[in-house]
């Protein structure tokens, strides 16, 4: 390969990627890797991750490679201060306007490759999905089956009843 | 396939970090696994726990939510110290030259003030026991020798304030600003006696002893009531900076009724004119300048619920203590959102349709925004602001309608009202009320303001009711009804003729006590997972009832 400034990353399925360096190390967890392998050309596998998502992934680490050199340095404590403040831009709104498998697996994936602007703006708009729907809403929008007895559902309807107020 | 189950634990947990409550309580109806989840969570918990102690947070964001969470525990104690609300005179009067004053704070401390002629004023402080932590009561008594010739009208702990009131010769009368711990003047007030003889209302009636009523503290300043003894018959509210010393607001009405702080900027007026009642919201810092004109117009009047035609006794007036100060040593300021205003209006005079009302009104917003947003902008002239009701906040009020205490047929033409003693713990709020005509039984509303406060409650539901013994007290022990008081809404006392209400979650009716014979309630002393009841025989003699929810 030759390119001391370049990697190569191997999906779960196989799949090659090569990407600069200063994109990888906005993964914590390829990071500390490098650091340990030191100078190298092997390629990296990821058996966690498929090319799908990988290739996401990498979009979006390419996309923020540069506030990554920004908030590289002081925020490190910061992230919770951080997170909350930030706003979805329309390029990550768009990054995310997937379907909700290959949605959860980028955030599954970032929390795996320790990616935290990654993983916050998952949130963020998992967040916002859920954001002034119902109950049943929020269980159709992610497929998730009510294990509530019809007692218990009754009894918390009524228990929350004035949230629907506020 | 991937669903939202596959997200690790804190990852869900950072998607409802970013949520607000109402969905977050969506998301806890959800399923089991997001129930758990929410229950279970620090960051709810932390939430849940500010929440039951009427507290908003001020701490650095970026503090992990564990130390806050720590750090909220570790003032827990503290924040029910701050406000002390004076409730009834169990002795009104005096009784043979003795004076006799109780006030109860939010932590469940009971303070009585005693003055006798000739040998000074101390005061009894009586611990109670928490319901459900500890069953340990104590009491102790500090004489007072800074007031020896005043009775006590107002306190504030959290300043470390006391107002007190010394009657000299003649139509003398001084308020002073002494210490809460012992009576000493207060060191931040510039001047701590203040001649209340010389105000703008001069007294000229049969009992000038009794002329200031209805003192409330909130931060730098205090209002009383100066009623109409003088010529116009109007009654006089003033509003003073007890630590400049200088009138800082007063207004003159017909028929006042009662106020009471809404927060450091907005009181809450209830005046009679003819049988209708006036609610008016005024803001004490719309009058002009620093000068001579401290009177103003109110910022608007609230509409009440019906027409009601035939009030005629507005009886109580109690804001939740709303003051947004901030007690300096405590990372935490009231959560301005846990206010709640206590009304109790009297309606009608004969046996037919005679009832009375008790609202409880709940902002949804700070009393600021709401009373911003409820005000017609194109509405110019101030005096036609009206502000209905339910329009108060999308929460809206609790109106409980019940019959009067005696009929006025049976009672000389006099209508006799339920006797109501309201007392919140954070967010909640007990009202005891008695509406039977000889004070042998009563019933125990809660209402809590915040959802997060009912919820947390409930938490605790598996604890078992029982009354005690006042501790160490010379007092009587009370035998108890039925542990499980407080019921859900469906088991409504039959003498609550309806309840108007959004809030249905919220309020909570218990089941009637029956009283000890002999004795009469003096308090409801409210915490998070209970109330206790305190019964007096005579001054020295107290009774408790202790109920778990």
């Amino acid at each position: 390969m030759g390119d001391s400034n370049r990697l190569t990353l191997v999906a779960s399925d196989g799949g090659k990627f090569v990407v600069d360096k200063e994109v990888v190390q906005m993964s914590v967890l390829l990071k500390n890797m490098i650091e340990d392998l030191g100078e190298t050309d092997e390629s990296i596998p990821i058996p966690n991750v498929t090319s799908p998502v990988l290739t996401k992934v990498i979009e979006f680490c390419e996309n923020h490679r540069t506030d990554a050199a920004r908030t590289d340095g002081p925020n490190v404590d910061g992230d919770d201060a951080r997170m909350r403040t930030a706003v979805v831009s329309d390029w990550d709104r768009q990054f995310f306007d997937v379907d909700q498998d290959l949605m959860f697996e980028i955030i599954v994936a970032a929390n795996y490759l320790d990616i935290k602007s990654l993983v916050d703006v998952g949130c963020k708009v998992v967040a916002d999905m859920i954001k002034g729907k119902s109950p049943q809403e929020i269980r159709d929008l992610f497929d998730i089956v009510n294990d509530f007895s019809p007692e218990e559902e009754a009894a918390l309807r009524k228990e929350n009843e004035w949230a629907n107020d506020r | 396939m991937t669903s939202i189950y596959s997200l690790p634990n804190e990852i869900l947990i950072s998607i409802c970090s970013q949520l607000g409550t109402p969905d977050l309580l969506h998301c806890a109806q959800v399923s089991q696994h997001f129930r758990e989840l929410i229950n279970n969570d620090a960051l709810v918990q932390y939430r849940a726990e500010l929440n039951i102690h009427g507290m908003a947070d001020v701490l650095q964001e970026d503090l992990p939510v564990a130390t806050k969470l720590r750090t909220l525990k570790l003032y827990e104690e503290r924040f029910h110290l701050a406000a002390f609300h004076r409730t009834t005179l169990a002795n009104p009067g005096s009784d043979a030259g003795r004076t006799f004053t109780s006030f109860v704070s939010s932590d469940g401390s009971i303070l009585h003030f005693t003055r006798t002629q000739g040998s000074g004023s101390r005061c009894v402080v009586d611990k109670l026991p928490s319901t459900a932590r500890s069953l340990r009561a104590s009491r102790w008594t500090a004489p007072l020798p800074g007031i020896a010739n005043m009775d006590v009208l107002a306190m504030d702990v959290s300043q470390n304030l006391t107002v007190a009131i010394e009657h000299s010769h003649d139509k003398e009368v001084l308020i002073h600003f002494v210490t809460a711990a012992a009576g000493q003047p207060h060191p931040l007030a510039a001047k701590p006696v203040l001649d209340a003889t010389g105000t703008s209302a001069s007294v000229d009636g049969p009992d000038a002893y009794y002329h200031i009523q209805s003192v409330h503290i909130s931060g730098t300043n205090v209002a009383w009531v100066i009623p109409g003894f003088n010529s116009e018959g109007l009654d006089t509210l003033q509003c003073w900076n007890w630590q400049t010393g200088l009138l800082v607001w007063e207004r003159q009405c017909d028929g006042l009724a009662g106020h009471t702080f809404l927060d450091s900027r907005f009181v809450l007026t209830v005046a009679r004119r003819g049988q209708e009642p006036i609610l008016c919201i005024h803001d004490l810092e719309s009058r002009a300048d620093g000068g001579g004109d401290t009177t103003t117009e109110p910022v608007c009047r609230l509409e009440l619920p019906r027409a009601r035609a035939g009030v005629v006794e507005v009886v109580h007036v109690q804001a939740r203590a709303a003051a947004d100060s901030r007690n300096a040593d405590v990372p935490f300021v009231r959560d301005p959102m846990s206010t709640a205003v206590v009304l109790q209006l009297a309606v009608g005079r004969d046996t037919e349709g005679a009832s009375s009302d008790i609202i409880v009104m709940i902002p949804h917003r700070t009393m600021y925004d709401q009373i911003k947003e409820a005000i017609p902008s194109s509405c110019g002239n101030q005096a036609d602001r009206v502000v209905e009701w339910d329009k108060w906040g999308l929460s809206g009020a609790v109106v409980l309608d019940l019959p009067p205490k005696a009929l006025a047929a049976e009672n000389g033409g006099w209508f006799v009202p339920p006797d109501v003693w309201p007392q919140s713990f954070g967010s909640r709020l007990g009202l005891l009320l008695c509406d039977s005509p000889d004070i042998t039984s009563g019933f125990v509303v809660t209402v809590d303001i915040h959802p997060w406060a009912s919820k947390c409650a409930r938490r605790y539901s598996g604890h078992q009711g029982h009354s005690a013994h006042w501790g160490g007290l010379t007092g009587s022990s009370v035998d108890g009804p039925s542990p499980d008081v407080v019921r859900r809404l469906a088991s409504m006392p039959k003498n609550v003729a309806s309840v108007a209400t959004n809030l249905s979650h919220a309020l909570q009716v218990g089941s009637r006590i029956v009283f000890p014979p002999g004795q009469r309630p003096s308090q409801i002393i409210t915490v998070h997972d209970g109330f206790a009841v305190a019964f007096e025989g005579d001054v020295s003699e107290v009774g408790l009832q202790v109920f778990t929810v």
